[in-house]
């Protein structure tokens, strides 16, 4: 669906050349929902605009609908364009028109006739929740609603591709995961194929299909979401994987247990999919005569289903019981890490 | 009235007030329509912009500092030649079109550039990413985008614009200045400069009052 193949871009400053993206190649498969994550100044904001051509490669090709975008200039770009949609950060909606005027504006651009322009933006308007507010000024939305102007807006020439540029940032964390359901349910309702940047580990978790992970310029992890958080492999992924996992919260406090209970053990149990429904904790208590300590617990929502975590300190009066449950757990299908005197702040 | 002011023939006033009108009216609009393109032709030949040109963005630069810096009672006197070449005459009210234009336009230029430079450059690239050409960006987000800043800078404009009306009144370009200079000041009547003083403010402040609706009524920020 998209693909970029060997890409550079080199800016000229008035220190000299800026290489800002080295030897990039990157797959999109249609409809998929595909990350990239890095912190600022890693080269996400450039690398997002190449897909579109809004920044021109030093080298290298972009493929988009398996037409070479870097061969195209005027009209023929910019009709291609018209089939990639884009959302920004800062929403970069036209103050000066309405919320049905905003989503009209891409239609306006590819000549659509004025009555199959007004009937569309209708449809946009219920598609992404905004009913009511079309005769609002953007002045008049909270950042959420903004948002969904944007989408609307980038959706109105039907794209086959959503290019999505931080576009939950600036907003709060409630507003996040509302704009993040809107994405899913378009990325599945409408087969759309979206590119995301972010810095935020929390928004490739919940919608992403695969991840790639940038450091200056280099796309030095990529791979499915649930691998990389299961098995991060550059110190950087690792930093992004912590985002979510909150391991510092529970860390002190595993400390704490390993201290004050000499016996027993703490184990940091990590389940994928439906695994996480099974009543396991209930099935060791029951079957043994150990004593169970819940120290921290978490489920996860991810595109690929529930990823669970939790850490139990599991004490008994033979340590032969306990190898067992750990066994036991383990022939469930459960990830299981015993965690020793600190190891758990990694 | 008569007794309160002695000397003045309300008939001139009237037809005077009218000529002030007319300059105001015909360099206003004409202002308006350089001005415009003057700003657009800054805003987009500059550095990083639609139409990046730095020679065309230098010479027009130039051109219009030049024509800021010169005092109006100068420019009058140097755009004789020119006024005579388009109106074929340098004396009334229309004579006194061409400096009075070339006078405000460069400035209202300035103030629509700034306007335009005013508009973040999101939303031009959002109209990128939409496939939009540059005729359609200037169109349908510079233009618009600007509004508001482009009629409070039209109304500052037309009131510097008056005030140059007035001083080609001392040139021969009929109007208010005229009558206040030629029968108020030279003929010692006091009260005609005075008449002739408020109704020019009286014009100034329906100006300002209806632009001032004006840009409110177009600001959706």
């Amino acid at each position: 669906m998209i693909r970029l193949d060997n890409i550079t871009k080199i800016y000229q400053t008035s220190n000299g050349p800026v290489e800002a993206l080295k030897d990039i190649s990157l797959d999109v498969k249609e409809g998929e929902i595909f990350g990239i994550i890095g912190y600022s100044g890693a080269g996400k904001s450039t690398l997002i605009r190449l897909i579109n051509l809004l920044e021109q490669p030093t080298s290298g090709s972009i493929r988009v609908h398996n037409q070479d975008l870097s061969q195209l200039t005027g009209k023929k770009l910019r009709r291609e364009r018209q089939k990639i949609g884009m959302i920004f950060q800062h929403f970069n909606l036209l103050w000066s028109r309405t919320v049905a005027e905003n989503i009209e504006f891409p239609l306006e651009i590819a000549k659509v006739p004025k009555k199959v322009r007004k009937e569309r933006v209708k449809e946009l308007i219920t598609l992404v929740g905004l009913e009511g507010r079309d005769k609002s000024y953007p002045s008049q939305l909270s950042g959420g609603q903004k948002q969904r102007v944007g989408i609307a807006r980038a959706l109105a020439n039907n794209p086959k591709v959503l290019l999505c540029d931080e576009a939950t940032s600036a907003l709060d964390p409630k507003t996040t995961n509302s704009i993040l359901k809107l994405l899913v349910k378009i990325n599945r309702n409408l087969g759309l194929t979206i590119v995301l940047i972010t810095h935020e580990m929390h928004v490739i978790q919940s919608i992403c299909h695969r991840v790639g992970v940038l450091d200056k310029g280099h796309i030095v992890e990529e791979g499915r979401v649930k691998d990389v958080f299961n098995h991060p492999k550059e110190d950087i992924t690792k930093e992004f994987v912590k985002q979510v996992n909150e391991s510092d919260e529970w860390a002190s406090s595993i400390e704490d247990i390993l201290s004050t209970h000499r016996s027993g053990k703490v184990v940091k149990l990590t389940f994928n999919g439906d695994i996480a429904e099974q009543p396991i904790v209930n099935d060791i208590y029951r079957d043994t005569s150990l004593t169970i300590n819940i120290v921290w617990g978490k489920i996860s929502h991810t595109q690929e289903g529930a990823l669970g975590t939790l850490v139990l300190h599991i004490d008994g009066d033979q340590e032969k019981n306990i190898e067992k449950a750990i066994d036991f757990v383990k022939s469930k299908g459960v990830l299981v890490e015993v965690i020793e005197h600190g190891a758990a702040i990694s | 009235m008569a007794q309160l002011f002695p000397n003045v023939d309300w008939n001139a006033m009237w037809v005077a007030t009218g000529e002030t009108l007319y300059m105001t009216l015909i360099s206003g609009v004409f202002t308006f329509i350089l001005g415009l393109l003057l700003g657009l032709l800054l805003y987009v030949t500059a550095k990083g912009s639609l139409y990046e040109n730095v020679f065309i963005y230098r010479i027009v630069s130039a051109i219009v500092n030049i024509f800021r810096a010169i005092p109006f009672i100068i420019l009058i006197i140097l755009l004789i030649p020119l006024t005579v070449v388009i109106i074929g005459t340098m004396i009334g009210a229309s004579a006194a079109l061409p400096s009075i234009i070339i006078g405000a336009a460069p400035f209202y230029g300035r103030l629509v550039e700034i306007g335009l430079r005013e508009i973040d450059k999101g939303v031009i690239e959002a109209a990128q990413a939409g496939g939009a050409s540059k005729w359609q960006i200037i169109w349908k987000v510079l233009l618009p985008e600007a509004l508001p800043a482009l009629l409070s800078g039209i109304t500052v404009t037309l009131i510097a614009l008056i005030g140059n009306t007035a001083m080609a009144g001392v040139v021969g370009a009929g109007g208010l200045g005229t009558l206040a200079f030629n029968d108020g000041f030279q003929a010692n009547q006091n009260d005609i400069t005075l008449v002739a003083t408020i109704i020019i403010l009286i014009i100034v402040f329906i100006v300002q009052f209806i632009g001032d609706i004006m840009t409110r009524q177009v600001d959706k920020r």
